[in-house]
């Protein structure tokens, strides 16, 4: 007598067993890699991002004026309170305009940063005033860009003075991004610029500011 | 080894084999395994460490304003919502997960049924909170009543949202498959492995919790703890549950004989020298993976049906599907890795007291092992139901034992609707047959429908439910 039994089914197979994990694991690899998409173009245009619906009364007010090489003037500091600190650290570090490198000409050391056809046109265009924009509310905090704006629209420069600062975090993410953002701008010369990844928020509210100003500067609404 | 395995092992069914009329002869001197070790958790260490970790987790939540977004209208909600259920989603998985490596101190003390049925507890707790954690934040991200961009942001914009999503979907189809009713018609192994996909989906919403998660994320400390609490189990998890599987493959014992003992069931016995440092007590069960080429991928649990000894474990194998048929056609030799033991209706639970086994059909192993090493003072009565007389098994081995302490074993035995009394296990049967069943520590071991029945008119009985002891089933 055996206990042999002889089987009486296939026997169960390791691969048909697996299968549906494996597939099941291959599938979230895949719609992981498709989804992550933290650097995706943000069509500043378009009133998709999920921060624009606190936008703040647009109350553009020039800050300063500058008649001569005013694509690096920097913003005075006696703008409003809140801006003098903000101010400070951005500009130091990221902004075309810091002090210490206010050049003589603006031909020599503005293509660093701003694009050929702009370095052309500022010079003929010389006259850049500097606004506030209107102050954006986000999930994270208020943003407000602070820009240097001629009166067709051209941006000399551009800035955010008021940033997320209540968690380590934002403060953290909008170091990095502010400068980005302030380049992308001047670049773009107008807001359909890419977003920085990990600051989707932050970038909507920063161009939504950014094109308030425009806005208000291109339509006549402020004197130029 | 091989000087063991030449005799011809498989013996013709019957009780009174050759091997199991030699093994009583020597019972007495059998080198028995030092018993398994005890536990000292009380169940009042488990209400503080459970205090002490909801405690934590509403302390970061509310540390982090919590509360007071309550007053910050509906997005202050959602977000207090979302953080919550985030974190409590985190924590509940943490410890069902802590659960499966099978810690000894709460596994000696609770058993592994009942840190099986808290893992699934915990994990449906856990899939319960990710779909609110998920609508909540749809909520707080949602403006104007634009949810294709709170979708856009949340599965992939922000940073590590995208394995967010992914992972809190396999937690869901982890969870939807071990529905009892989804979780019967997959076979164990497929089940199984669609299980393991849980660790793919912690692992891909770990990432949110640490960088979009504001509790952790603006928080070194909270970030610390959490951080500290996943690498505590995941420690756990590498060295209890898969290390565990690795030193069982690495020290397999070998499939000594195998003894068809009643039609489809079978004793096999399994040798070798990890046995000599190992623990064990009659009651307790191990997890077998016969390592043959069809069956290292799988691993069952099994009753030892004699007290473990150095002399070899001993099983008794119904055939209940691929694996127990697997197991009794093994060819003598082959190596198994045995993971456990495992349980808590070991000799102990007697303490000096009368006992009463309810047993069922192949449910009679553990009890025939500790009827092995009950002392005298035990007078056990062995309450044995099955089918058919065919389905007796180890019946001889079990009069001897049980007379030898001055107890005995009462059969029951046929179909249901065969049997004279209507309820074999209403308390009034069980008064006439078992007179001072009240005094007894109850042993229960079968079938579902049999250990509600027998709970039922044991409680009715008299017997105090402190004193039932019995595996739960898993799933």
């Amino acid at each position: 007598m055996t206990p042999h039994r002889p089987p009486t089914r296939s026997r169960p197979s390791l691969a048909r067993r697996a299968l549906p994990a494996l597939a099941l694991t291959s599938a979230s690899g895949f719609l992981v890699s498709v989804l992550d998409r933290p650097s995706t173009i943000v069509d500043a245009g378009s009133e998709t991002s999920s921060d624009t619906g606190d936008t703040g009364v647009v109350s553009i007010t020039p800050t300063s004026t500058a008649s001569t090489a005013a694509a690096t003037t920097v913003p005075t500091q006696d703008t409003t309170p809140a801006a003098t600190a903000a101010t400070a650290a951005p500009a130091a570090t990221a902004a075309p305009a810091a002090p210490e490198t206010v050049p003589a000409t603006v031909a020599t050391t503005v293509p660093e940063t701003v694009p050929a056809t702009v370095a052309t046109t500022v010079p003929a265009t010389p006259t850049c005033t500097t606004y506030n924009g209107p102050t954006v509310s986000t999930k994270w905090g208020p943003v407000q860009v602070q820009a240097s704006v001629a009166v067709d629209g051209t941006i000399c420069w551009s800035d955010a003075i008021v940033t997320p600062d209540s968690k380590n975090k934002s403060v953290q993410i909008n170091d990095r991004a502010v400068p980005v953002l302030n380049d992308r701008a001047v670049a773009a010369q107008g807001t359909a610029f890419d977003g920085v990844s990990g600051a989707t928020i932050t970038a909507n509210a920063y161009k939504q500011s950014l094109q308030a100003i425009i806005d208000a500067v291109v339509s006549g609404q402020v004197a130029g | 080894m091989s000087s063991r395995l030449d005799a011809p092992t498989v013996s013709p069914s019957g009780a009174s084999s050759p091997r199991g009329a030699a093994h009583q002869s020597t019972a007495t001197s059998r080198r028995l395994l030092p018993p398994a070790r005890r536990s000292r958790v009380l169940d009042s260490d488990i209400v503080w460490a459970i205090g002490a970790y909801v405690a934590l987790v509403v302390g970061i939540w509310s540390m982090h304003g919590g509360l007071t977004r309550f007053t910050e209208g509906t997005t202050g909600i959602a977000t207090a919502i979302t953080q919550l259920t985030g974190l409590g989603a985190s924590a509940a998985g943490l410890v069902g997960l802590l659960f499966t490596a099978r810690p000894a101190v709460l596994e000696r003390r609770y058993g592994l049924d009942r840190l099986f049925n808290w893992h699934r507890v915990l994990g449906e707790a856990m899939a319960i909170l990710v779909g609110v954690h998920v609508a909540a934040a749809l909520v707080e991200w949602q403006v104007d009543g634009d949810w294709g961009a709170a979708i856009a942001e949340l599965t992939g914009r922000e940073p590590y949202m995208a394995g967010a999503t992914i992972g809190a979907l396999l937690i869901g189809v982890v969870t939807v498959t071990s529905l009892r009713s989804m979780r019967n018609r997959l076979s164990y192994e497929t089940w199984y492995f669609l299980h393991l996909t849980a660790y793919l989906g912690f692992a891909l919403s770990f990432g949110h919790q640490i960088v979009t998660g504001a509790d952790l994320a603006d928080d070194a400390i909270a970030r610390w703890i959490w951080v500290g609490l996943h690498g505590v189990v995941a420690v756990a998890l590498v060295w209890g549950r898969w290390g565990r599987v690795v030193r069982s493959v690495v020290r397999p014992l070998r499939v000594h004989s195998i003894d068809q003992v009643a039609p489809g069931i079978v004793t096999l016995r399994l040798t070798g020298r990890r046995l000599h440092s190992m623990r064990g007590s009659a009651g307790q069960f191990c997890f077998l993976r016969a390592l043959t080429a069809d069956g290292w991928w799988r691993s069952n649990p099994f009753s030892l049906s004699e007290a473990p000894g150095e002399d070899g474990l001993r099983f008794t194998i119904k055939d209940r599907g691929d694996a127990s048929q697997l197991l009794a056609s093994l060819p003598i030799g082959t190596k198994v890795a045995v993971d456990g033991p495992y349980g808590v209706c070991t000799p102990e639970i007697a303490d000096g007291r009368k006992v009463l086994f309810v047993v069922g059909g192949v449910g009679i192993a553990p009890a025939r092992a500790m009827l092995e090493v009950l002392p005298p003072s035990a007078e056990p009565v062995v309450l044995y139901r099955a089918h058919s007389a065919a389905e007796l098994v180890h019946h001889d081995e079990l009069v001897e034992l049980a007379a030898r302490r001055n107890g005995r074993v009462l059969t029951l035995v046929g179909p249901s609707a065969s049997l004279a009394v209507r309820d074999p296990f209403s308390a009034h049967t069980l008064r006439q047959a078992v007179p001072d069943v009240a005094e007894r520590v109850a042993v229960l071991c079968g079938p579902d429908r049999l250990l509600s029945a027998a709970r039922t008119g044991l409680r009715h009985a008299g017997v105090d439910s402190g004193d039932l002891h019995f595996e739960h089933s898993w799933w």
